[in-house]
């Protein structure tokens, strides 16, 4: 599948001389399991136009450097900061690592309808709304959904709310692409397990078997095969409350997708499955069961806490 | 308060570090909190180093990102390189060393900051050292 990578994925505060862990985890996964990936020109002239902005910096930093040792006679071997410091080569950078990339220029089509779209304020556009870069997202969405077409389905990776509205939901579905905010849930898409991932899915192992019971069409021991926008709130004593997007295989080999939601005392766990798609429907509104607690209680906050308060209050 | 964060001396300030609104500050185990002033009440978010009580989060894989009330991404922290990362704030990333306070590709080192509301202010637009605390922000209780 086509991975298409958006400018907000791929910013960085610092001058990258390689790409940073997280786009790394995920060009890695995509070189591994055959993924091409996708920089639409006009995220890769964003990139470009922050890094330029950090090669200026590097090369006034260098030359403040060169002036200092000239300052106190020190001799050194002074190389112009023109020939030392550049801007990185986006493509080169991912390639370097093994993967297929390349820059996809929008078509005059994709301008046009761009152009259409954000003067008449229609979808994706969410409603009232006002970006002033709104028509650098909208060229970026035609590359994204006539990529999807072309390929067979695409899978976009941006946080930008013209990308990820739900105004946009149909067509993207029509288009093939399946769109993720972060790079986790892009891992997670790719059946990569994250941090967030591994520990919903040991929230819910326990859950499982009773959730069959209640007549789920999965085995008792089900293949999840994704966590998508994870949330975890953190209660005085360890982990109070999660939720998120689940996929699992379902016992046929289908797709059985919810929202689980996770709330944890010290005595048990509730799990509450909510908004069930699976074949074998129609299923309740939402199913709950309860479990043995997955995760103990920590006693640190308290005293953290009461450090923290003697800080304010006081000093050290 | 009168804090040691790295090699940075705060005396009788009242914000340490500022984050934009969220106040940082090391306690002597080296762990960070940060707060979020603002609002009318102040909301601990990272609590020595581990997502505060009634903080919203996701683990990452080097640390974990604080998420607003509706699930967005507000910032990341990484406790082993002790570092606060944003691409939503619009804030330049803050790292506190043993050796300096990094703020973006700026080092503030072996500085005692005296008698100021703030001892090192960062907005999106700039960092000061030594500012007057900014209006409208919530008392730094907990």
């Amino acid at each position: 599948m086509l991975v298409i990578l958006n400018s907000d994925i791929l910013y960085s505060q610092t001058l990258l001389t390689t790409l940073t862990p997280p786009i790394h985890r995920l060009i890695d996964a995509c070189s591994t399991q055959g993924h091409p990936v996708a920089i639409p020109e006009t995220a890769k002239l964003e990139f470009d136009r922050k890094q330029s902005e950090l090669v200026d910096n590097a090369k006034n930093e260098l030359e403040g450097a060169y002036a200092t040792l000239t300052r106190f006679e020190i001799n050194y071997e002074q190389q112009p900061p023109e020939d030392v410091i550049t801007t990185p080569d986006l493509i080169a950078l991912i390639t370097n690592t093994g993967a297929v990339a390349e820059i996809v220029e929008p078509t005059i089509e994709d301008y046009r309808e761009a152009h259409r779209r954000a003067s008449l304020h229609l979808v994706p556009h969410p409603p009232g709304e006002t970006k002033s870069d709104e028509m650098r997202d909208l060229v970026i969405w035609m590359v994204a959904l006539r990529l999807a077409r072309e390929s067979d389905g695409a899978l976009l990776v941006s946080r930008d709310v013209v990308h990820t509205h739900s105004r946009g939901d149909v067509e993207a579905y029509e288009a093939g692409l399946t769109r993720v905010r972060t790079v986790d849930d892009a891992l997670e898409f790719l059946d990569v397990q994250t941090p967030a991932g591994q520990l919903f899915r040991q929230l819910m192992e326990p859950a499982w078997p009773l959730l069959a019971g209640e007549g789920l069409p999965i085995t008792a021991t089900p293949a999840v095969r994704s966590v998508a926008r994870p949330v975890f709130e953190q209660g005085l004593d360890g982990l109070a409350s999660a939720s998120c997007t689940l996929k699992v295989t379902t016992q046929t080999g289908g797709i059985l997708q919810c929202l689980a939601e996770v709330e944890i005392s010290a005595a048990q766990q509730q799990v509450t499955l909510r908004n069930i798609v699976a074949d074998g429907g129609p299923y309740p509104l939402a199913m709950s069961v309860q479990t043995d607690p997955v995760l103990g209680p920590t006693a640190e906050s308290e005293e953290h806490l009461s450090q923290l308060r003697q800080i304010l209050g006081d000093g050290t | 308060m009168n804090l040691q964060m790295g090699s940075q001396r705060f005396v009788d300030v009242e914000i340490p570090l500022l984050w934009g609104t969220r106040a940082v500050v090391q306690d002597r185990d080296n762990h960070l909190s940060v707060i979020n002033l603002d609002g009318p009440k102040a909301r601990l978010e990272i609590l020595a180093d581990k997502p505060a009580p009634k903080a919203r989060f996701t683990p990452t894989f080097d640390g974990f990102t604080i998420l607003s009330r509706h699930g967005d991404e507000l910032y990341s922290y990484s406790p082993g390189d002790k570092k606060l990362s944003t691409t939503s704030i619009g804030l330049p990333d803050c790292q506190v060393r043993p050796d300096a306070i990094w703020v973006g590709t700026n080092r503030f080192s072996g500085n005692m900051i005296s008698g100021f509301g703030v001892g090192i202010s960062v907005t999106e637009t700039g960092i000061g050292m030594g500012t007057s605390l900014p209006p409208n922000l919530a008392e730094l209780v907990v």
